[in-house]
């Protein structure tokens, strides 16, 4: 055997062998599982089950093209392989968070494991889920309910994998929790020892230590979508049914289900297993003056239900 | 708006479940998910009793008989709430009229 090049990592339960360095992750050493790349990648795909502007996708194949805003292009084949072109002068930090995000998303769904945005926490009761749209505060009160005890599971992105005994459990992603400087700053987290994301970008890396850091797939418990409203005082709203779906859905992907499904037909049988195991609610907060402290006592007292 | 004459449906219409829709049980619901317009629908046990009557193509009326057997209701409840509730089914796409 030639020895193995690049870089090894372990996230979602894969091992990740890396041309390129991707400093957040988990180094470690099995055979790979997984291996990025750097190669020829094609403008476009033959009749494509999914066709976007900057995104096309068969059941195996998924080409990321938006070289103006990434400075590469990206394939992702068969859930073991992700193959990047530099096209121009595109920076490392752009190419490494769309590795981690959206080419690492199309490569879990290539291997049947359904991504939710957003991060994952382990508690007693085993891994909740903290969803929503981009500027919820996810990752803030994600850090907020660390600090309070919380085991860090996934950052960003969470895997889920449906087990051979009906279970759910959501996947260890890497050890590090993407947090803006003013949520830093109302949590007392001093910045000035953190790793900016970007050098114009106030965010930070909140480097999670070992010990804090949950590294077994860890059984589904609840899932909470966090949203911004105009109102006084945070709400949590439990969901049942139909209304779960919708949620989870619409934090799954971004396509029209029809479209979706036909790339990935086993879709609608695991979001029904999600949403039969979770506990899934709704945390609208106030748009501005939330104490964290609040909406982290509304999760852990809906926890000890 | 829809083209189908909703107002039609009556006792001896005959209504099958549509095609096109992922169904699952959530909970004590049972989900559809109708594909072409991306909508989720949730149904109570009664519903959802209903709507698995609807597998095969079934009137109005056969529909009541096999709810008498299983639920405490008197006839005329059972017709109006069922066709109340099939009319709704069929103006979301979710059955479609085998009959008239």
């Amino acid at each position: 055997m030639s020895p193995r090049q690049g870089f090894h990592y372990r996230i979602y339960d894969l091992n990740l062998t890396s041309a390129i360095p991707l400093p957040e992750l988990m180094p470690a050493n099995g055979p790979p599982d997984v291996h990025i790349r750097l190669g020829a990648v094609p403008r476009s795909l033959e009749q494509p089950a999914i066709d976007g502007l900057i995104r096309q996708a068969r059941r195996d194949v998924w080409l990321l093209t938006a070289e103006h805003i990434t400075g590469a292009r990206f394939l992702v084949r068969q859930g073991r392989e992700v193959v990047v072109e530099r096209v121009g002068r595109g920076r490392d930090d752009v190419v490494r968070a769309f590795l981690l995000s959206s080419c690492m998303s199309a490569l879990i769904m290539q291997r049947g494991l359904p991504p939710l945005h957003g991060n994952a926490l382990v508690g007693e009761q085993g891994a909740m889920l903290l969803s929503g749209n981009a500027g919820a505060g996810k990752s803030t009160l994600a850090l907020a309910l660390h600090l309070r005890g919380f085991r860090s599971l996934a950052d960003d992105l969470s895997a889920i994998r449906m087990e051979s005994d009906g279970a759910c459990r959501v996947l260890p992603g890497y050890p590090s929790i993407k947090v803006w400087a003013d949520a830093c700053q109302r949590l007392g987290v001093n910045t000035s020892e953190l790793k900016q994301i970007r050098p114009e970008l106030h965010k930070y890396h909140y480097p999670i230590p070992p010990n804090a850091f949950c590294t077994r797939p860890t059984r589904l418990h609840a899932i909470y979508f966090l949203t911004a409203k105009p109102i006084e005082r945070p709400k949590l709203k439990p969901l049942e049914g139909a209304a779960k779906l919708r949620e989870i859905q619409s934090h799954l992907f971004k396509f029209r289900f029809a479209e979706a499904q036909r790339v990935w037909p086993w879709l609608f049988g695991a979001m029904i297993a999600i949403a039969s195991q979770a506990r899934v609610c709704i945390i609208e907060r106030p748009k501005s003056g939330c104490s964290l402290d609040e909406l982290a006592d509304l999760i852990e007292n809906d926890l000890r239900q | 708006m829809t083209a189908r004459p909703m107002e039609n449906i009556h006792l001896h219409t005959s209504v099958v479940q549509a095609q096109g829709l992922l169904a699952g049980d959530i909970d004590d619901e049972v989900v559809l998910l109708e594909l072409n317009s991306d909508k989720y629908f949730g149904m109570d046990p009664v519903g959802a009793r209903i709507w698995k009557l609807l597998s095969q193509p079934q009137t109005i009326s056969a529909v009541c008989d096999r709810l008498q057997e299983e639920y405490d209701v008197d006839r005329q409840t059972c017709e109006q709430d069922v066709l109340a509730f099939v009319k709704r089914l069929a103006d979301a796409n979710l059955v479609e009229i085998v009959s008239e």
